[in-house]
């Protein structure tokens, strides 16, 4: 249940991993696949942008990186990306040297200090592992973060982050704060995106998976039956229809999962404490502007910057993915109660404050803009907050593992949000679900 | 360092109209044993609306300036980094920043300079040690007396392919030591620099091409001191069969003299 990533590669490795014929059925209630990857179009011309996931992440450095892999088998070219500048009151500080020069001696030594903390407090490897051994430690993030005495300094660090958090620093852990922190840090990990769009990675998932989905068809209920199977009923514009199956894996994003119905008073607990379980709504959104040309040419460096407005927000220069480009496209990612706030108004008033947060070095965004377009992604990752005790693996993925062995769950939200925590979660599941069917 | 007036002799003339008055010029002698030349170009202070072509004009100036010594290769690379701007050949650079920017972009250009003129020079190196190869290569396969003269001309290959292997060895943890974080502009620099040049890449084709050296050198190292060894064996051989010779020799005339007496 879910064309989105983590139902589709659950349905490919488990695909990979069967020891014999298996009928795979994937629902959508959309009618795309690919969820929360998705690299449309503008329409006054055609220049694509990522709507959704902007970037992956890139383990090499420490360790296996199974997505990298992944990327690498189905050949599709990469390009790497980098950004060190953050704008604060429209002046951009590129390094400790701009730093210094800025905000003063000492910011600069309250941002070393900072960073020295966040290095000693986790190493490379704790960050790779960090995926399997979810937040442990208590209190939240705005503990570490006054750490930081100097306001400047730590607007400075607040703003570099915030749009990764996709919540505020009192709603999330250390570990993931950090985590978040220390991903500017090349010995931690890298980003990149598929150069085309990132969605050309669910087109060659989709190539590779052989399965009958169903688009445009939504599972209301589910409901276990007396041979240890489920059925599930589905609606479409062809009607209501109920079919029965083995094995279900659940992969929705938990606001949809919460709206299915679940027959019987254990499986609906079941699923009711696994959604209240995870329930740590965390928020992006993303204004995406196309413009006659990339007027900015030269003054972007690496591909994206962070700047102080919305309390801190990435901007993408999507252009810089292409190596000629004809038409300049600038990608705002909003993330935490900003976007949350910000989601509810209308476009044209996101889209002028979007612009109005440009810094005046940059150019006259209004005199080259054609198009523009509006994402929200309200509750659509995990916050992880402070203090809270995860499940382990197993039953992260079996809400009810005694009574429903083979009803499983997959997503993003089990993990860290990104898709390399979906691609950990499928795995898991595929290779358990393909031990259990035989 | 120099000034304007003190511009080393092989450089074309500078005047004060070619380059700002507050230009300074230096001259860093390389680990190659080549000097770079280094213009410091200090942006002047103008209005916000005449920024862009006071910088296009300086880097058009310095890109000029640095091509001379080019001969005709590769145009002299323009590095834009956050408002300053490092034009980069072999033998000229140029830095154009604002005065405060100034001195962290001096240290990262030497430093870069200093490690790219070390793999140039072992480049070079290389690229003359392959001209033996088609013809030395045979020798790792079989050695014989013809070749006998040409024992401490391989020696010598073989000492010269250790040494490159060797500064190789050296120079590349400072190629792939990563940049400072939290990043400082001349850590930045170093890093566009490097990639620009594909000094990593360049690297890794000097690691392969000496290691072809190496073992080229190698196998005619063995297959010499195997000829050598088995002739020296052969040569144990005759003497043993001379001395039995003279033995039975002796013998015989010991025996005839007993004989006929």
């Amino acid at each position: 249940m879910g064309g989105g990533p983590g139902g589709l590669l659950t349905a490919l490795f488990l695909q990979r991993a069967a020891t014999r014929p298996l009928r795979t059925t994937i629902f959508e209630a959309g009618d795309r696949l690919g969820g929360k990857i998705l690299t449309p179009a503008f329409s006054s011309a055609p220049v694509r942008y990522e709507a959704g996931a902007a970037e992956l992440y890139d383990y090499t450095p420490v360790g296996e990186d199974p997505l990298r892999e992944l990327v690498a088998e189905f050949g599709l070219p990469t390009t790497p990306l980098g950004g060190a500048t953050v704008v604060m009151d429209g002046a951009a500080i590129a390094n400790l040297d701009d730093l210094g020069t800025i905000l003063g001696s000492d910011a600069r030594r309250a941002v070393e200090a900072f960073d020295l903390h966040a290095h000693g407090t986790m190493t490379p490897r704790e960050f790779y592992a960090s995926d399997d051994a979810l937040p442990q430690v208590s209190g939240s993030f705005t503990g570490v973060l006054d750490r930081i005495r100097h306001p400047a300094a730590r607007r400075y660090v607040e703003s570099m982050i915030h749009s990764d958090l996709a919540t505020e620093p009192d709603l999330t852990s250390i570990s993931y704060g950090l985590q978040n922190y220390l991903m500017n840090h090349p010995a931690y990990m890298r980003l990149y995106c598929i150069t085309g769009g990132n969605e050309r990675l669910i087109d060659a998932i989709v190539a590779r998976v052989d399965a009958d989905i169903r688009l445009a068809t939504r599972v209301v209920e589910v409901a276990a039956t007396p041979g240890a199977g489920f059925n599930l009923v589905a609606e479409s514009v062809r009607g209501t229809a109920a079919a029965p199956f083995d094995a279900v894996v659940l992969a929705l994003p938990l606001q949809h999962l919460a709206a299915v119905r679940f027959r019987g008073d254990e499986l609906a607990a079941a699923l009711r404490q696994h959604c209240t379980r995870f329930d740590h709504p965390a928020h992006y959104l993303r204004v995406t502007a196309l413009f006659d040309e990339p007027f900015w040419r030269g003054r972007i460096d690496g591909g994206y910057l962070m700047l102080d407005a919305f309390g801190g927000c990435c901007l993408y220069d999507e252009s810089a993915r292409e190596p000629e480009p004809r038409h300049g496209v600038l990608g705002w990612l909003l993330g935490g109660n900003a976007a949350k706030e910000w989601a509810t108004r209308d476009d044209d008033c996101i889209v002028a404050a979007a612009l109005d947060s440009l810094p005046a070095w940059l150019g006259d965004a209004r005199r080259h803009l054609l198009e523009t377009r509006i994402h929200r992604w309200t509750a659509a990752v995990s916050a992880l907050p402070g203090g809270w005790r995860p499940p382990s693996i197993d039953r992260r993925h079996q809400p009810a593992p005694a009574a429903f062995p083979l009803l499983f769950v997959t997503g993003d939200y089990l993990y860290d949000s990104t898709l390399n925590g979906v691609l950990d979660s499928a795995d898991h599941v595929a290779g358990w679900l393909a031990a259990e069917l035989g | 360092m120099i000034t304007t007036s003190q511009i080393p002799s092989t450089a074309p003339p500078i005047t004060a109209e070619v380059f700002p008055p507050a230009t300074r010029f230096e001259r860093l002698p390389l680990d190659d044993g080549g000097v770079l030349e280094l213009a410091i170009m200090p942006l002047p202070a103008v209005n916000a609306a005449d920024h862009d072509a006071t910088v296009a004009e300086l880097v058009g100036k310095a890109t000029d300036w640095a091509s001379a010594t080019t001969l005709g290769g590769d145009p002299p690379l323009v590095v834009p980094l956050y408002g300053t701007h490092v034009i980069w050949s072999q033998r000229r650079a140029a830095v154009i920043g604002t005065a405060d920017r100034l001195p962290a972009m001096q240290a990262a250009v030497a430093d870069f300079a200093d490690r790219e003129a070390e793999l140039r020079d072992i480049e070079r190196r290389i690229v003359s040690g392959l001209e033996h190869v088609d013809d030395d290569a045979a020798l790792a396969f079989e050695f014989d007396e013809q070749s006998l003269h040409r024992r401490r001309e391989l020696a010598g290959r073989f000492r010269e392919a250790v040494s490159l292997r060797q500064r190789l060895v050296v120079l590349a943890p400072a190629i792939h030591r990563p940049a400072p974080q939290p990043p400082t502009l001349a850590g930045q620099l170093g890093e566009r620099l490097r990639d620009r040049t594909r000094v990593v890449e360049r690297l890794e084709h000097a690691v392969e091409q000496a290691d072809l050296l190496e073992r080229v050198y190698t196998g005619c190292g063995d297959r010499v001191a195997e000829f050598v060894s088995s002739r020296r064996h052969a040569t144990l051989e005759w003497v043993i069969i001379l001395l039995l010779v003279v033995e039975v020799v002796l013998l015989a005339v010991d025996l005839l003299a007993t004989h006929t007496s």
